[in-house]
C-alpha cells in the first residue's frame, strides 16, 4: 500500500500550482459545502495526516473527476482521494456511510463469496415490463453479460419503488432480439467499485480475482455492462488482474451504437428526451458519443441536451454510497432543474446508481412536482422502440 | 440507598423514639441516638478496624449464622456506610475485662472527666481499630444524643420480628441443629451472606440432599397466632428454586402447606414453575413432630399427606421452617409512646381494617408495611407511597415547589472529559448473584486489556455506598471519562450509577452498564465456562460503547400542574382526594351518573372483615372527596389524550343529553382507576339457566336490597353452596388469583349461615391474606359453614334440570366424590381487565398490558402503581384483582406519585432523544412521515432551504427515524450507528477469535452424548439479538430474574426501539461473522413508542430481501416479538433459535474467502 508521498507522487500533486481551480470547480464545494480538494492537495504534499483526517472530508468528494479535467497542472485529485481514503481505512478510520454501512457491509460479505447469492432471480422476475423470456446462459459463451447489482438495489430501496432492474432486463432482450446468448453468470459477484473508492482495497481485490478468473472461465471475447461504474471497474480497474487473454469491454450504450443497424426500431409517439451524462461513463472513460448515437437512432425521440453536458456534465452526487448529505441533495436538485429545463418529460441515463440518487432527491415534500421527472436507463428506451414488442 | 441520598431526607440511624406530644400537622418528637462510637460522617468505610479488631460479637443481621466483629457494618449496603460498634462486644466498653485492663479503663475515664481530649490510643483497653483508622474516626466519647423533632405528621414502619419457632418444641427448632428458619436460610442464600449463597446444613457444614419447607409455623392457630403471615408460601416457593439453582445437588424439596397462598400477579404462575423446574414437591399437612435419626444422621419428619391419604414420615437433611411474622417487641412500647393504638396480636391497629389502608388510631400518625401485621413487599411499596401521601396533607406549607431544591444532586463542576476516553470498569459480584458463576477477577483481567480502559475494578456491591464510593475514587484517580459498570440491568441500575456520576460531575451518559448478572449468571449458572465468555464478550461490547459515548445534558418543559383521575369507584375517590387536598387541582371524570363504583348500591352491603356497612363507608369517602375540592365530573367519558408527561391534554366528553362541546383539559399527570369487571360465568354451572344459580355479585345485591332474611323466588333457601375460582386459576381464561374472592365468599356464607342456612363452600386453597380475614374464616368454620377441597382439574357440577338441586364434585381430602344438595348455589366470580375501557385507554396512552390483560406496573415491587409512560399512574383493580383495603392503598399510593411529578413546575426532557444534523439533512421528510409523535418537521432554516428539525419535547427517543434517514442525518443520541457498530465489532473482535469461540461451553451443555467424546467444534453459534429496551430487553431481565436457564451462544445489544434496528445493523452483524441475527421487539400494539415496532417490520422485510439475494439461509434471520413478561418466552425462543442456528451449521460468511480469490 503506497504511503501518503506514494500516492501524492502517483496523483502528480506535487504539480499543483496552488491556484484553487478545482475547489472553484467542485459540485460539492459550489453547493456550499465547507469543502477544498486544494487543501487536500497540499496536505497530501506536505505529508500532514492530521489535516487530512481532521475534518473527515475525504468522504464528501463525489470522485466526479470534474475538477481534474480543469486543473491546469493535471493533478490526478480524484486518484488522490482514492488513494487517501484506502489510507484512512486501513489505519481503522471507516467513515460513517449513509444508510448506517448496509450496502457496504452487503458488498463485503459478496466479497466473501461463500455463499451463493440468488443472481438470476431477476430473468424470470415480474418487474419486467414485457413478459418476454429472456435467454441466457450460464457458464459458457460469446458474449458476457454483467449485470452489477440492480437487483440489491431494487430490494434494498424498495421504499424509492426504483426499476434498475428494467435496465437490465432490457439489455438481456437486446442482446437476445440480436440473436445473442448472453452469458449471466450465476457467480457474478460485486465488481467491488464502491468498496475500492471508500478504501477497502483488500476487499475489493477478493473481488477482482474472482470475477476476472469467471469471465475467464467463460471464454467470452466480449463484455456488455449497463452500469458505468462497473464499466470503469472492468476496464480500467481490474487491469492489474487481467491474464492471457482479456475481454473487449463496452458499456451496453457502446455496443447498441455498434449493433443499430441490425436492430429495427419502431417510434412511440414523440418524445422530448434529455440525457445524464455517468461521470464514469463520461469524464473517467470518455465515452459520451455512443449513448447519443443510440438515442438518436431512436423514432420519435428528440435529444434535448442539458446546459452542462459532455464533459462539463455534473454528476449525480452519490458515487460510492459515502456521501450523501444536503450538498448533495442540492447538486441533484439543480441537475434535475437542468433537465426539466430541457423541456424533457425523460431523463435518460447509463447508470443505475444516477437513477437511485435522482429518485432519492424527488422525494421532497417541499418543492413537490418542480423537479418531478421520469428516469430510465438507455436500454430500456431501446428495448421498448424494438419492433415486435 | 436511594433514600440515603436524597437531600431532603435525613436517616438517623441507632436511634429510637423517647416521647411525642402536639397533634397532627404540629408533632413533637423526642429522639434518642444510640452512640455509634464511630463517626459518621468521617468514616469512609474501608474496613480497616474490622481487620484488626480482637473481639467478636454475635450477628443478628446474619440470624446468628456468621460471627461478626465487635465494629462492623451491618450488611454491604447498609446506610449509613459507616461502621458501628458493638457495645456489647467491645473491650472498651464492656464489663468483661480483667483487672488489669479495667484499671486502663479507669484511667481513660479520669482523663475524661479532668476533660483531657487527648487521650491516645495507647491508653486504652484495646485501641486497635483506633490506630487503624486512617481517618480518626473512631470515638469512644459519644454518648447517648436527645433530640426533639417538629414534624406534621409520623408515619410508623417498624416492621415484624419472626416469630420463636423454640416455642413450638414439636418442631425441633434449638434442639436439632438442621432444623432452620426461613430468615435463616435466607441469608445463607444471600450472597453476601453466611454461606456466599450455598445451603449448607448447620451440623456439619455438608449441602443438603433433601429439604423438608414446615409452612405455617407459628401461625393460622399456632402458637397463638390465628393470623396468616402472607409472605410465607411465596417466599418457600422462591427459596425452593433458588436452592435448587444454587446447589444442584440438592435432590429433593418438598413444601408442606395447608392451603398455597399464591395471591400476587403472577405468583400462581411462579409456582407452577417451581414443580416444573425445580421439581418442588407439594405436600398438604402440617407435621405433628420432626424427629432426629441419630444413626443416619437426618431427620424425620412426620405428616399425613391429606390429599394422597397417606402417613408420611418424610426423611430430611434440613427443615426450614416457615416461620410467622410476629409484632417487635418495641411496638406495644411505641404505640403507647405516639399514642396509637395495637390490634389483639400486638400490631399497630389500623383505623379501620376494611377500608383504611394506612390510618392509625391518631390523627396524623400513619402505618405501613408489616407493623400493621405480615405482608408482600408490592403491597408494602403501595402502601409506604400511600402513608407518604396521607402523611403530605398535613405538611401543608413545607412542599418543594421548586425544581431547583429538588432531588437533583447538587450539582458539582463537570469534569474535564475531553481527551482521548479513559475507560474505567467496574465488575460487580453482586455478592454471589454474579460471582458464585462467574470468576470476577478474571473479567477484571480481560476488562483491563481492553483498548482504552486505564482501570479495572471489582467489587462486592457496586451498587453499595462503598462501591459507589470506590467508583468516585476510580475517576477522580484516574481522570476517567468513561464507565462501565459490568453488573446487573441497566433497566433498574442505571439510575443508581448515574446519579453518583452526576454527583462528581461526570455526565451520566458517559456511563455503560453491562447486564453480566440477568444475561450471564443467573440464566446460564449451568454453564459457567459459556457464562464466562459471554461476559467477556459483553464487557468488550460495553468497552466498545463507552468509547463512543458522548456527555448529553437534559432540558426542561413546563409542568401543568394538574391531574387528572379517571375512574369514580373508591380508587377514584381515594386518589383524586388524596391529590387535591394537597392543593393539587383534579379532575375526576366518572362515565356514570354516580360515584363509588362497585361500592355504591346496590353492589355491596357489607365490607369484610368487621362488616362495616359499604354505604356508610362511600358515604364517608365521597364527602372527604367534596371537601377536598378535587372537581368531579359525572357522566364524562375520556374522548382523546395527547401529549406527554408535564403536559397531557385531554378531550373530555360529558354524555350527549347535555351537548356540551367537548371540554379539553391540560393535565401534568393521569391517574387510571378504571376499576375491573366480573367475570361472566354465562354458560356454565347452569348458570343462566337455572333460576337459583347466582353469582358472588348478585347474592351481594340481594342483601342489599333484603333487609333481612335472604329470600329467593319468594322461598328462604335451607341450604347454600359456594363454588371458588370460578373465572380465577383458569389456565383457560384468567389464570391469576382474584384475592378477593374467598374473604368474600367467607363473609356472604358467614351471613347466610347466620340465618340458619347450611352452607359449603368448594375450594382450592382458602386464602384469606388480608387482616382479619383468617379469624373470619375461623370462625365461620366455627360456626358450621362446611369447606369442600376440589382438585384443579375437575371442576364441580350442578345438578337439576329446572333449578340447581346439589353440587357434585370430588373431595380431594376425603377422597371421594360428595353430593351436597343444596337450594342456591353462589358462583364466586373473579376479575378482569375491565372492557372495552382497558383496551381505549392502552390505545390513548400506550401503557403496556400484562399477559393476563391487566395494565402493567413498571415492576412489581419496586413501582408498583407507576407505569412505563411517565406521568401515567395505576389505581386499584386496574393493575390488576385486589380487594378494597389494597386498592384504597394503591390509590394513595398512586396520588403520591402523581404529587412527585406535580410538586415541580417543570419536567426534565431525557436527553437521548434524536437530533438532526442540518447539514447533512436532505429535507426529504422521510423523518416527517414516520413519527408519529410528531416530533420531526422540515423547517426552513434560510430562505427556500429547509430541513428536519425534532422537537426535543415531543421525541420519545426512539430512534426509528435515524433507522430511516436515507443521509444518516439523524442522529439517535446514545444509541448512535457508531456505538452500535462499535459493539457488533467487539463483539467479533474478541481475542478468543478464531479460536472456536465456544467450544469449550458446548461441553457442558448436555448435549453431547457419551459416545461422542469429541466436542463438536460448532457447539456455541454467534448469536446476535437486537433488543427493544422495553420488552425484549425486559423480557430478557424477567428470564433473569425468574432464573429461566436458556442457551448462552447469544449476545444482546440493547436499543430503545425495533423501529431503531436498521439494515445497516443486521448486515453488518452477518458480515462479522454473526451465525444468526435476532430482530426483537414489542408485541404488535404493546409498542412503547406506538409504531416502533410496525416500521421495524418493514425495515425486516427490506434485510430478508437482501439476505435472500446473497444466498444466506434465511433462517439464520428472525423476528420475534416478546414482552417485558415474557420471560419463558424469551428463553424458549433463544433455545429453539440456537438449535436452529446449530442446525444450520456456521455462517457461510464465518470462514475464510471462498472461491478463485482464496487460492490467490
Amino acid at each position: 500500500m503506497p504511503d501518503l508521498a506514494e500516492a501524492a507522487r502517483s496523483a502528480r500533486a506535487w504539480a499543483c500550482y496552488d491556484c484553487g481551480k478545482c475547489t472553484a470547480t467542485c459540485p460539492v464545494a459550489r453547493a456550499g459545502a465547507i469543502y477544498s480538494p486544494r487543501r487536500h492537495v497540499l496536505a497530501a504534499n506536505l505529508r500532514q495526516r492530521d489535516e487530512l483526517a481532521a475534518d473527515g472530508s475525504l468522504a464528501s468528494c463525489l470522485t466526479c473527476s470534474l475538477c481534474d479535467r480543469r486543473c491546469p497542472a493535471q493533478v490526478a485529485y480524484t486518484d488522490l482521494v482514492r488513494e487517501l481514503r484506502a489510507l484512512s481505512y486501513n489505519a481503522g478510520a471507516q467513515p460513517e456511510c449513509p444508510h448506517g454501512g448496509a450496502l457496504h457491509a452487503l458488498m463485503r460479505m459478496i466479497a466473501k463469496g461463500s455463499t451463493q447469492q440468488d443472481r438470476l432471480g431477476w430473468l424470470s422476475g415480474g418487474q419486467d415490463a414485457h413478459p418476454t423470456r429472456l435467454v441466457t446462459e450460464p457458464q459458457r459463451g460469446q458474449v458476457f453479460y454483467w449485470t452489477g447489482c440492480t437487483m440489491y438495489y431494487d430490494a434494498f430501496f424498495s421504499d424509492l419503488q426504483p426499476a434498475t432492474l428494467r435496465g437490465t432486463q432490457a439489455a438481456v432482450r437486446l442482446m437476445n432480439a440480436l440473436g445473442i446468448t448472453p452469458v449471466v453468470s450465476p457467480n457474478e459477484r460485486c465488481c467491488g467499485h464502491d468498496l475500492l473508492w471508500s478504501g477497502d482495497r483488500q476487499s475489493f481485490e477478493l473481488l477482482a480475482r474472482h470475477n476476472v478468473q469467471l469471465v475467464a472461465d467463460s471464454g467470452a471475447e466480449l463484455l456488455v455492462t449497463s452500469c458505468a461504474e462497473c464499466l470503469r471497474t472492468w476496464k480500467l480497474d481490474y487491469a492489474p488482474f487481467f491474464g492471457g487473454k482479456t475481454p473487449r469491454i463496452v458499456h451496453v450504450s457502446e455496443f447498441l451504437a455498434e449493433n443499430l443497424p441490425q436492430l429495427r426500431l419502431k417510434a412511440d409517439g414523440q418524445r422530448r428526451i434529455t440525457f445524464q451524462d455517468p461521470c464514469r461513463l463520461g469524464r473517467h472513460l470518455g465515452i459520451y458519443a455512443p449513448p447519443r448515437q443510440v438515442l438518436a437512432a431512436l423514432p420519435g425521440v428528440e435529444l434535448a441536451e442539458m446546459r452542462r453536458c459532455g464533459p462539463a456534465a455534473i454528476c449525480c452526487a452519490g458515487g460510492t454510497w459515502s456521501n450523501c448529505d444536503r450538498f448533495a441533495k442540492q447538486i441533484q436538485v439543480e441537475r434535475l432543474r437542468e433537465a426539466r429545463a430541457t423541456g424533457a418529460t425523460l431523463l435518460v441515463t447509463a447508470c443505475p446508481k444516477c437513477q437511485i440518487h435522482f429518485r432519492c432527491a424527488m422525494k421532497d415534500p417541499k418543492l413537490g412536482t418542480e423537479i418531478e421527472i421520469e428516469v430510465r436507463d438507455i436500454a430500456e428506451l431501446v428495448a421498448d422502440a424494438l419492433e415486435g414488442n | 440507598m436511594d433514600a440515603g441520598r436524597h437531600p431532603l431526607i435525613e436517616v438517623v440511624t441507632g436511634a429510637e423514639v423517647i416521647g411525642c406530644r402536639g397533634a397532627a400537622g404540629d408533632f413533637r418528637v423526642r429522639i434518642r441516638k444510640s452512640p455509634r462510637y464511630v463517626r459518621e460522617d468521617a468514616c469512609v468505610a474501608c474496613g480497616q478496624c474490622v481487620d484488626v479488631c480482637p473481639q467478636v460479637g454475635g450477628n443478628e443481621f446474619d440470624v446468628g449464622l456468621k460471627a461478626r466483629k465487635a465494629i462492623y457494618r451491618p450488611f454491604p449496603q447498609s446506610v449509613p456506610a459507616a461502621y458501628v460498634i458493638d457495645p456489647a462486644a467491645c473491650l472498651n466498653l464492656s464489663g468483661f475485662l480483667s483487672d488489669k485492663q479495667r484499671q486502663r479503663l479507669e484511667r481513660v475515664q479520669k482523663a475524661k472527666k479532668r476533660k483531657r481530649r487527648d487521650y491516645g490510643a495507647g491508653m486504652l483497653v484495646c485501641g486497635h481499630c483506633m490506630r487503624a483508622c486512617e481517618v480518626g474516626a473512631i470515638d469512644f466519647d459519644m454518648r447517648p444524643t436527645e433530640r426533639e423533632l417538629n414534624v406534621g405528621s409520623i408515619l410508623v414502619a417498624v416492621g415484624f420480628q419472626e416469630f420463636d419457632a423454640r416455642q413450638l418444641g414439636n418442631y425441633g427448632y434449638g434442639r436439632f441443629p438442621n432444623v432452620v428458619t426461613s430468615l435463616e436460610l435466607e441469608r445463607m442464600l444471600n450472597a453476601s451472606g453466611v454461606t456466599r449463597g450455598h445451603v449448607v446444613r448447620p451440623s456439619d457444614r455438608r449441602t443438603p440432599k433433601r429439604i423438608v419447607f414446615v409452612q405455617c409455623v407459628g401461625a393460622r392457630g399456632e402458637g397463638g397466632r390465628p393470623y396468616c403471615s402472607r409472605f410465607c408460601c411465596m417466599n418457600a416457593v422462591k427459596d425452593s428454586m433458588l436452592v435448587r439453582q444454587h446447589d444442584p445437588e440438592v435432590e429433593e424439596v418438598t413444601i408442606l402447606y395447608t392451603d398455597l397462598r399464591a395471591f400476587g400477579k403472577g405468583f400462581d404462575d411462579f409456582v407452577q414453575r417451581s414443580r416444573e423446574q425445580a421439581s418442588a414437591k407439594y405436600v398438604r399437612g402440617r407435621p405433628a413432630k420432626i424427629e432426629r435419626v441419630p444413626e443416619e444422621d437426618n431427620l424425620l419428619v412426620f405428616v399425613e399427606d391429606t390429599l394422597g391419604h397417606r402417613q408420611l414420615r418424610i426423611p430430611a437433611d434440613l427443615v426450614v421452617l416457615s416461620v410467622a411474622a410476629a409484632p417487635n417487641d418495641g411496638a406495644a412500647e411505641l404505640a403507647r409512646l405516639l399514642g396509637i393504638e395495637t390490634d389483639q396480636y400486638g400490631f399497630i391497629a389500623r383505623q379501620d381494617p376494611a377500608i383504611s389502608a394506612v390510618e392509625s388510631t391518631r390523627e396524623g400518625v400513619f402505618v405501613c408495611g408489616s407493623a400493621v401485621g405480615p405482608q408482600v413487599i408490592p403491597d408494602c411499596v403501595a402502601q409506604a407511597s400511600a402513608a407518604a401521601a396521607r402523611a403530605q396533607l398535613f405538611l401543608t406549607g413545607h412542599r418543594v415547589e421548586s425544581g431547583s431544591v429538588g432531588v437533583s444532586p447538587a450539582s458539582a463542576e463537570a469534569l474535564d472529559i475531553s481527551g482521548p476516553p479513559r475507560v474505567g470498569v467496574m465488575v460487580c459480584h453482586c455478592g454471589i448473584n454474579i460471582a458464585g458463576v462467574l470468576d470476577v477477577e478474571d473479567l477484571v483481567r480481560h476488562a483491563a486489556a481492553l483498548p482504552d480502559v486505564v482501570v479495572a475494578r471489582h467489587h462486592m456491591f457496586a451498587c453499595s455506598a462503598t462501591g459507589q464510593e470506590e467508583l468516585v475514587e476510580l475517576v477522580r484517580e484516574h481522570k476517567l471519562n468513561r464507565l462501565v459498570i459490568a453488573a446487573c440491568t441497566p433497566r433498574t441500575h442505571e439510575p443508581v450509577f448515574r446519579e453518583t456520576c452526576a454527583r462528581i460531575g461526570l455526565n451520566p451518559y458517559l456511563l455503560e452498564m453491562v447486564n453480566i448478572r440477568d444475561q450471564c449468571s443467573w440464566v446460564h449458572a449451568k454453564q459457567p465456562e459459556a457464562a464466562q465468555q459471554k461476559a467477556h464478550t459483553l464487557i468488550r461490547m460495553g468497552v466498545a460503547r463507552a468509547r463512543h459515548l458522548e456527555p448529553l445534558q437534559e432540558g426542561e418543559v413546563p409542568m401543568t400542574r394538574a391531574a387528572l383521575v379517571v375512574g369514580g369507584g373508591i380508587a377514584g375517590i381515594q386518589a383524586a382526594t388524596d391529590l387535591a387536598g394537597q392543593g393539587f387541582p383534579v379532575t375526576l371524570v366518572e362515565k356514570t351518573d354516580h360515584l363509588g363504583g362497585r361500592l355504591a348500591a346496590p353492589n355491596l352491603k357489607h365490607l369484610y372483615p368487621n362488616l362495616r356497612p359499604a354505604a356508610e363507608v362511600l358515604e364517608k369517602k365521597i364527602e372527604l372527596l367534596q371537601r377536598s375540592g378535587a372537581r368531579v365530573l359525572l357522566n364524562t367519558e375520556v374522548e382523546n389524550i395527547s401529549g406527554f408527561v408535564g403536559n397531557f391534554e385531554v378531550t373530555l366528553n360529558q354524555n350527549a343529553k347535555r351537548k356540551r362541546a367537548p371540554e379539553t383539559l391540560p393535565v401534568g399527570a393521569i391517574i387510571l382507576a378504571i376499576g375491573a369487571d366480573l367475570y361472566d360465568p354465562a354458560g356454565r354451572y347452569g348458570y343462566g339457566k337455572l333460576p337459583n344459580v347466582l353469582t358472588s355479585e348478585e347474592l351481594e345485591r340481594a342483601f342489599c336490597e333484603q333487609e333481612t332474611a335472604l329470600t329467593l323466588e319468594g322461598q328462604r333457601p335451607k341450604s347454600a353452596a359456594f363454588i371458588l375460582c370460578i373465572g380465577s386459576r383458569d389456565p383457560e381464561g384468567f389464570t391469576g388469583c382474584s384475592r378477593y374472592c374467598c374473604p368474600t365468599a367467607i363473609k356472604q356464607a358467614t351471613l347466610l349461615c347466620r340465618q340458619g342456612i347450611d352452607t359449603t363452600i368448594f375450594y382450592r386453597d382458602i386464602r384469606t391474606i388480608s387482616t382479619g380475614a383468617e379469624e373470619m374464616y375461623r370462625a365461620a368454620r366455627g360456626m358450621g359453614v362446611l369447606f369442600v377441597r376440589i382438585p384443579p382439574d375437575e371442576k364441580p357440577e350442578v345438578l337439576g334440570r329446572e333449578r340447581a338441586e346439589a353440587v357434585r364434585c370430588y373431595d380431594e381430602l376425603l377422597g371421594r366424590r360428595v353430593e351436597v344438595p343444596t337450594d342456591l348455589v353462589v358462583l364466586s366470580v373473579g376479575m378482569r381487565p375491565r372492557q372495552p375501557d382497558t383496551s381505549q385507554f392502552h390505545d390513548l396512552l400506550k401503557v403496556s398490558v400484562g399477559l393476563d390483560g391487566f395494565f402493567l406496573e413498571r415492576h412489581p415491587e419496586l413501582a408498583p402503581v407507576e407505569t412505563a409512560v411517565e406521568g401515567v399512574l395505576l389505581a386499584g383493580t386496574v393493575q390488576g384483582p385486589k380487594d378494597i383495603v389494597d386498592t384504597v392503598a394503591q390509590a394513595s399510593a398512586a396520588a403520591a406519585k402523581a404529587s412527585v411529578y406535580l410538586a415541580y413546575d417543570t419536567v426534565r426532557l431525557n436527553p437521548a432523544v434524536a437530533v438532526v444534523d442540518e447539514d447533512r439533512c436532505r429535507a426529504c421528510g422521510t423523518c416527517v412521515d414516520i413519527c408519529q409523535f410528531r416530533a420531526p418537521q422540515l423547517v426552513e432554516i434560510e430562505p427556500g432551504r429547509y430541513a428536519a428539525r425534532v422537537n426535543a419535547s415531543l421525541c420519545k427517543g426512539c430512534g426509528t427515524c435515524a433507522s430511516w434517514c436515507p443521509s444518516g442525518a439523524i442522529t439517535a443520541r446514545h444509541f448512535t450507528d457508531r456505538q452500535v457498530h462499535a459493539m457488533i465489532d467487539a463483539l467479533f473482535d474478541g481475542p478468543e477469535k478464531g479460536s472456536g469461540v465456544f467450544s469449550g461451553a458446548g461441553r457442558d451443555m448436555g448435549m453431547a452424548t457419551p459416545a461422542e467424546k469429541t466436542p463438536d467444534p460448532f457447539s456455541g453459534p454467534n448469536i446476535v439479538v437486537f433488543a427493544c429496551n422495553w420488552c425484549s430487553y425486559a423480557g430478557a431481565d424477567t428470564a433473569g430474574v425468574s432464573r429461566i436457564q436458556h442457551q448462552p451462544h447469544f449476545r444482546m445489544i440493547r436499543v430503545m426501539c425495533s423501529g431503531r434496528i436498521q439494515p445497516g445493523f443486521v448486515l453488518r452483524a452477518f458480515e462479522k461473522g454473526a451465525d444468526g441475527v435476532l430482530v426483537s421487539g414489542c408485541h404488535f400494539g404493546d409498542c412503547h413508542y406506538v409504531f416502533g415496532n410496525e416500521r421495524a417490520v418493514e425495515q425486516f422485510e427490506k434485510i430478508r430481501n437482501v439476505v435472500r439475494l446473497l444466498g444466506l439461509e434465511e433462517g439464520r434471520l428472525r423476528l420475534e416479538w416478546i414482552s417485558a413478561a415474557e420471560g419463558n418466552r424469551f428463553a424458549e425462543v433463544i433455545n429453539e433459535f440456537t438449535d436452529q442456528i446449530r442446525a444450520l451449521g456456521p455462517s457461510p460468511l464465518t470462514g475464510k474467502p471462498q472461491g478463485v480469490a482464496a487460492d490467490a
